[in-house]
C-alpha cells in the first residue's frame, strides 16, 4: 500500500478568510493528491492587491501577461483559483468547506459567464466535497437521527437559515446608516463597520453552496465520527487516516444544547422577520397612528435608543456568528509512515470542540486526546479569535516548545487580517495574547504579517 | 369590572382609574381580551403620559418613528375619567392596536407597582439616577426583548411579529411589572447589580418575578379567570354555582392548577421576551439539591429557586386562610366528602395573602445589607420585616411558612440568633458580655433621621462595637425616615440608613488580611472589596438592627473572589461592570453556558 512521503501546504493570502491547498506527495504511480480546505474572503488583502500583478507567482504572470494594476478584489480571487488549478495540475481530489461563512466559501460562488473563481474550481472536478451535516439538503425535512430529535434538528437547521436572513437585514441596515452619515459628511463608526462586516459575513451564499453541492462526484455531509465521510476520504487518500472531530450532531451535543434551545431556534426566525420588516422607511407598526417630530426634550433619549439598538444588533450578530462557527467541520489528518498529524478545525469554538474533548465516550475521548497531543500542524481556529483555540486543546499539544530548534516543534498557521473583526480590545481578532503564545511556542505562519500571494511549508512524512 | 362612584373619582381623590390589559392580549375569555381597571396616584399628566415619576416617550428606534403622545383631558366635574373604559367595552380589538392605549397601559402598570413599593416601605423611593422621572419607551425596538437600563434611565419594551400581527411586550402586565421592579430595586440597592455571587445575580430576576406574580393575585378578575380556565382538575366543579370544594385547594394542588395555569398564560405569548421562568418555578417541587447543581448557577435559572420558595410559602398561607373559611374540620378522615366554600371569599383570601406577602417582600429590602446579598440574608430580612409589624403571634403564621418553604429548597436563614431566623437585634447584642456599649452622646436624634453626616458620626463613634474597619473608605449612602403600617392598622416608625466600605487590595495585601485568592490572579491586580451595612433606628433614635457584611470577612470575600475569577472577572480587558439586563434577558432565551476558562482573555 502506498504512503505519502511529504506534504506541501499552501496558505493563500485572501485577507480576512481561509484558503488552504494541501498537496500530499506519493511515490508514482499514485502521484499527488490535492485537498482544498475553504476558499473565501470577507475583506480583501489590500496591501497585496497594491503589489499585483508584480507579486504574482511566475506561472500566473506568464498565463496573464496583459494584467494591469490595480487588480480588483474579485479578480484576485479568480487568480487564486487559477493558481490552485496550476498547483493541482487541473485536478482536485477533495474540497472541504468547513462552514457557510462568507470568509470560508465566497470563492466557490459562480457566475453565468463561467468566469468566476467558483467556476474555475468547478472545472478541477473534485472527486469528493466535504460539508458539515447542517448543510444536508434533507436536514430540514429529514434527519438520520433518532425520531425524537428530527423536529429539533429541523428547527435547528432552519434557525441557521433564519440567521442568514437576519444577517442580511443587519448588513442592509448598517449600510444604510453608513450611507446616511456619509451624506451628512460624517465618518462611519467602529460599531457600524463591525455590524456591516459581521452581517455581510453571515449572509446566505446560495451560489457558493449550490456549487459545492454539485461540483463533486460525491458529497459527504459529515459529523463527529461519521464513518461514511472517513471511508470516502480514505479511498482517495491512501496512507492517510482522517479523523472527523466535529461538528457533533444534536444527539451528540445534547449535553450542551440546553432544554430551552427550541425557544432559541424560534427566536432567530422571529429576529429575522422583525429585522427585515421593521426598518426606517419600511412598514409602520401602526397603520393609522399619528407620528410627531422629535421634540428637543426627547432627543437625549432617542439618541441613546438609536445607539442601544445598534449595540443590541451587535450582540445578536455575535451570537449568530458563534453559532455558525460551531457548525465547522474539524478534520485531523494522520499521514504517512511517520503518522504526522495535521489539524484543520475551521472556525470551531469550544461548543463544537466540547463533544470531542469531554463529552464523547471515554474510550473514544482518550484516543482523540492521544491524537491531539501528537499534533504537528495546527490551523488556528477562527482567524485567531479569543475563543476558537480552547485552552484545553492548546494544553494538549505536546510538540509546543519555546526552543526554535526543537526537533519536532509544533507548526501553526493563521489566516487573518487585523482591524476587521471585533470592536473592543477584548474581542479583537486576532487576539494578541494568542498570537504571542503561538509565536512563543510554535513555528507560526501568519498571513497578516506577509504580503506574499501564498505562504508555503513542507512536511516530511517518512 | 366594577364601576367607580363619583366620589371615588373626584379630583380631590388621591387616585385615578386606568384600564389596562389584565395579563396580555393572548389571554382571552370567551374569545375577548381581558381588561381590568387599576387605580394609580392621581395627577394631572402632561402629554406622554408624563407625570412626576414616569415619562412615556413613544419612540421606535427600529423604524425611527416617534408616535404621537396621549394627552390628558381636564377633569370633568372634578372627576378624572378612565380614558379607555368605554373603548375597552365597545371595541376591545381596536384598542389593542392603539399606540396611545399602549402608552397608558405601560404607564399605569408601572405607576401601580411604584405606588405599591411606596406603600409597603412607608416612604418615597428614588431612582438610581439623578433625575426624578424614569422614562418608558413602549415600542422601543423590533426585537423580542424588554429591559431596564440604569445608564439610559429608562424601561424599554420591544415588539415582534407574531402569528396574528405584532406582539407588544408593553401590553404584558408581567413584563411591565417585572421591568419596573428592576428599576425600583436598583433605586433602593444600587450594588445588587454588582458582580458578587450566584445568589445576588439571581436575586434581581427572582424578586422581579415574585413581585409580578404576587401583584397579579391582587387583580381578582385575573385570578378568577385562571380558576375558570383551569381545565386540569376538579377545581372547576360547581364553580359556576359560585362554590368551590375546599378539599382540592391544598397548597400542592394549587401549585399544579392555579399557579401553573397562570404561569402558562403569562408565559405563552411572551416566552420569547421572558423565557418561561414562572412555569419553570411552578414546576420546581421542593428539594435541597438545586442550589449546588450546575444549571442553577446561571442567574436566570437560580432565580427560579427563589421564586419557587416564595410561591410555595404563599400557597401554604392561602391554604390555611381558605381552611379558616369553613367551620367544618378538614382533618376528618373522610376526604371524599367535599367542603363547599364561597368562590368570592376564596379569591378574597388569595388576594389578601398575596398582598401581605408582597408587603413583606418589598419591606424586607430595607432590612438587607447594601452589598453582597444572598438568598439566606434575604430570608432573614423578610422574617425580621414581618416580625417588626406583626409580632410573635401573627395570624396565619407567615413566618413559619416562609421559613419552612425556603428550607425545603435548601435555603436557611443567615441569622442564627434563634430558631426564628430574624436578625439579631442591637439590644440583644448589647446584652452580650463581649460587646462594647453603643454611644449616643452628642448625636442629635432629629438629624439622625435625615442627615447622612449625623449618621456617619454615629457610625464612626461606634466603629468598635459595630465591628467596622476604619482603614477603608466609608460612606453613608442614604438615610430615610419611614412609617410602616401593620395589617391591623398600627404604625411603626423607623429610620433606615445604609453605608458602604470599599478598599482596593492586591493579592499580597489580601494575603496579609488572610483572604485567600486564586494563584492565577496577577500579583499586581487590584481587587476591589466592598462591604457595608444597613442601620435601622427606632422612633427614639436607638439602633434596632445592624445588618452588615464585613469588608474584610476572610471566608466570604475569598469565596466571592473565587466565584468571580471562575466567571471570567479580574482578567485583563475585562473591567468590573454591573449587570446588563439587555444581555441577561436575552440570555434567558439563548441560554448558552459560558466557558471563560477556555478563552484567551
Ligand atoms: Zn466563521
Ligand atoms: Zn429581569
Amino acid at each position: 500500500m502506498s504512503n505519502p512521503t511529504s506534504l506541501t501546504l499552501r496558505t493563500y493570502q485572501v485577507g480576512f478568510g481561509d484558503c488552504f491547498l494541501l498537496t500530499f506527495h506519493y511515490p508514482s504511480p499514485t502521484g499527488d493528491r490535492h485537498i482544498l480546505i475553504d476558499f473565501g474572503s470577507t475583506r480583501a488583502p489590500n496591501k497585496l492587491l497594491a503589489k499585483l500583478p508584480a507579486a504574482l507567482p511566475k506561472q500566473l504572470k506568464k498565463q496573464f501577461p496583459g494584467l494591469k494594476a490595480p487588480v480588483s478584489a474579485s479578480k484576485h480571487m479568480e487568480l487564486v483559483a487559477e493558481d490552485i488549478a496550476v498547483q493541482s495540475g487541473g485536478k482536485l481530489h477533495v474540497v472541504v468547506a468547513t462552514h457557510r461563512h462568507k470568509d470560508h466559501i465566497s470563492g466557490f460562488a459562480t457566475n453565468t459567464e463561467g468566469t468566476a473563481s467558483g467556476n474555475i474550481i468547478r472545472r478541477l472536478k473534485p472527486d469528493l466535497v466535504v460539508l458539515p451535516w447542517t448543510e444536508h439538503p434533507k436536514a430540514k425535512t429529514d434527519a438520520e437521527e433518532a425520531p425524537s430529535t428530527i423536529e429539533n434538528t429541523r428547527a435547528f437547521v432552519s434557525s441557521l437559515a433564519a440567521m442568514n436572513s437576519f444577517a442580511d437585514a443587519i448588513e442592509k441596515e448598517a449600510t444604510r446608516l453608513i450611507k446616511l452619515r456619509a451624506e451628512a459628511g460624517r465618518k462611519s463608526t467602529p460599531t457600524l463597520n463591525s455590524l456591516q462586516f459581521m452581517g455581510e459575513n453571515s449572509i446566505a451564499n446560495k451560489s457558493a453552496i449550490k456549487n459545492l453541492m454539485t461540483m463533486g462526484r460525491k458529497v459527504a455531509y459529515v459529523n463527529f465520527g461519521s464513518r461514511e465521510g472517513k471511508s470516502a476520504l480514505h479511498a482517495l487518500l491512501p496512507g492517510i487516516t482522517t479523523h472527523i472531530l466535529g461538528p457533533p450532531t444534536l444527539v451528540q451535543s445534547e449535553a450542551i444544547r440546553t432544554q430551552r434551545s427550541r425557544d432559541n431556534d424560534e427566536f432567530w426566525t422571529l429576529a429575522a422577520t422583525a429585522a427585515s420588516r421593521f426598518v426606517a422607511g419600511g412598514e409602520l407598526l401602526f397603520r393609522d397612528a399619528e407620528v410627531s417630530e422629535i421634540p428637543p426634550h426627547a432627543v437625549w433619549l432617542t439618541t441613546r435608543m438609536d445607539r442601544m439598538r445598534l449595540q443590541s444588533m451587535s450582540a445578536l450578530v455575535r451570537v449568530l456568528d458563534d453559532a455558525m462557527n460551531n457548525t465547522s467541520v474539524i478534520l485531523l489528518f494522520e499521514a504517512g509512515k511517520a503518522r504526522k498529524k495535521f489539524l484543520f478545525p475551521g472556525d470551531a469554538q469550544i461548543e463544537n470542540w466540547l463533544y470531542a474533548l469531554s463529552a464523547a465516550p471515554v474510550k473514544e475521548r482518550n484516543q482523540i486526546r492521544k491524537l491531539l497531543m501528537d499534533v504537528d500542524l495546527y490551523k488556528v481556529g477562527h482567524h485567531g479569535s479569543l475563543n476558537a483555540t480552547p485552552k484545553t486543546l492548546w494544553g494538549l499539544f505536546e510538540h509546543r516548545s519555546s526552543d526554535v530548534h526543537a526537533g519536532r516543534r509544533l507548526s501553526t498557521v493563521v489566516s487573518t487580517k487585523s482591524g476587521v473583526h471585533g470592536r473592543t480590545e477584548a474581542t479583537r481578532v486576532p487576539r494578541t495574547k494568542l498570537i504571542n503564545a503561538l509565536r512563543h511556542d510554535s513555528n507560526l505562519q501568519n498571513t497578516n504579517a506577509s504580503q506574499q500571494f501564498f505562504l508555503e511549508s513542507k512536511f516530511d512524512l517518512q | 369590572m366594577a364601576k367607580r362612584t363619583k366620589a371615588e373619582l373626584s379630583e380631590k381623590s388621591l387616585l385615578r382609574p386606568f384600564t389596562i390589559v389584565a395579563q396580555d392580549p393572548s389571554v382571552r375569555l370567551s374569545k375577548k381580551p381581558l381588561f381590568t381597571q387599576v387605580m394609580v396616584p392621581a395627577e394631572t399628566l402632561a402629554p406622554g403620559p408624563w407625570g412626576y415619576r414616569l415619562q412615556v416617550i413613544d419612540y421606535d428606534s427600529s423604524t425611527q418613528t416617534l408616535y404621537k403622545a396621549w394627552a390628558d383631558t381636564a377633569p370633568d366635574e372634578g372627576c378624572f375619567e378612565d380614558p379607555f373604559a368605554d373603548s375597552a367595552a365597545k371595541d376591545p380589538e381596536s384598542l389593542l392596536q392603539d399606540p396611545k392605549f399602549h402608552q397608558c397601559n405601560a404607564y399605569a402598570i408601572s405607576m401601580r407597582i411604584l405606588a405599591r413599593f411606596e406603600q409597603a416601605l412607608g416612604r418615597r423611593v428614588s431612582w438610581q439616577f439623578k433625575t426624578h422621572q424614569l422614562k418608558i419607551a413602549p415600542h422601543a425596538f423590533a426585537e423580542a426583548n424588554a429591559y431596564y437600563s440604569r445608564r439610559d434611565e429608562c424601561l424599554l419594551f420591544g415588539y415582534f411579529p407574531g402569528k396574528h400581527g405584532p406582539v407588544f411586550s408593553c401590553l404584558s402586565h408581567d413584563v411591565v411589572a417585572h421591568e419596573t421592579t428592576h428599576a425600583l430595586v436598583d433605586g433602593l440597592r444600587q450594588r445588587f447589580l454588582d458582580p458578587s455571587s450566584p445568589d445576588q445575580a439571581a436575586f434581581h430576576e427572582g424578586f422581579c418575578d415574585v413581585v409580578s406574580l404576587l401583584s397579579v393575585f391582587a387583580l381578582r378578575d385575573v385570578v378568577d379567570a385562571a380558576l375558570r380556565l383551569t381545565g386540569r382538575s376538579n377545581l372547576t366543579t360547581k364553580l359556576r354555582r359560585k362554590l368551590v370544594n375546599g378539599r382540592v385547594l391544598t397548597a400542592e394542588a394549587m401549585r399544579e392548577s392555579i399557579l401553573l395555569s397562570l404561569a402558562e398564560q403569562m408565559g405563552q405569548e411572551m416566552s420569547l421576551v421572558r423565557g418561561r421562568p414562572l412555569r419553570a418555578s411552578a414546576r420546581l417541587s421542593p428539594g435541597t439539591q438545586y442550589l449546588t447543581q450546575a444549571e442553577f448557577q446561571l442567574p436566570h435559572r437560580r432565580g427560579e429557586i427563589f421564586v419557587a420558595a416564595m410561591m410555595q410559602a404563599f400557597l401554604a398561607v392561602v391554604e390555611e386562610r381558605i381552611r379558616g373559611l369553613s367551620a367544618e374540620s378538614f382533618d376528618d378522615t373522610d376526604t371524599s366528602r367535599p367542603i363547599w366554600l364561597d368562590r368570592t371569599r376564596v379569591l378574597e383570601e388569595a388576594a389578601k395573602a398575596a398582598d401581605h406577602l408582597l408587603t413583606i417582600a418589598i419591606r424586607a429590602l430595607d432590612y438587607t445589607m447594601p452589598v453582597h446579598l444572598t438568598f439566606a440574608d434575604y430570608l432573614s430580612a423578610m422574617l425580621t420585616a414581618d416580625r417588626e409589624v406583626v409580632g410573635d403571634d401573627g395570624l396565619y403564621g407567615y413566618r413559619p411558612k416562609l421559613l419552612a418553604s425556603f428550607q425545603s429548597y435548601g435555603i436557611n436563614p443567615a441569622s442564627d440568633d434563634d430558631e426564628s431566623g430574624v436578625w439579631l437585634s442591637a439590644s440583644k447584642l448589647e446584652g452580650q458580655s463581649k460587646f462594647k456599649k453603643l454611644r449616643y452622646g452628642g448625636i442629635h436624634f432629629r438629624s439622625l433621621q435625615t442627615d447622612v453626616d449625623e449618621v456617619f458620626r454615629f457610625l464612626w463613634e461606634n466603629r468598635v462595637p459595630l465591628e467596622l474597619t476604619d482603614e477603608v473608605y466609608t460612606r453613608v449612602l442614604s438615610v430615610r425616615p419611614c412609617v410602616r403600617l401593620s395589617p391591623d392598622g398600627f404604625f411603626l416608625q423607623e429610620t433606615v440608613a445604609e453605608y458602604v466600605q470599599i478598599i482596593d487590595l492586591t493579592p499580597p495585601d489580601l494575603h496579609r488580611v488572610k483572604i485567600r485568592v486564586p494563584k492565577a490572579i496577577s500579583r499586581s491586580m487590584r481587587i476591589r472589596l466592598t462591604g457595608g451595612g444597613t442601620l435601622i433606628f427606632d422612633e427614639y433614635g436607638k439602633l434596632k438592627f445592624h445588618v452588615h457584611n464585613h469588608v474584610l470577612h476572610a471566608r466570604k470575600q475569598a469565596e466571592r473572589i473565587d466565584f468571580l475569577w471562575n466567571n471570567g472577572w479580574f482578567r485583563d480587558g475585562r473591567s468590573m461592570t454591573t449587570v446588563d439586563f439587555s444581555g441577561l434577558h436575552r440570555q434567558r432565551i439563548l441560554d448558552s453556558p459560558r466557558f471563560s476558562e477556555e478563552a484567551w482573555q
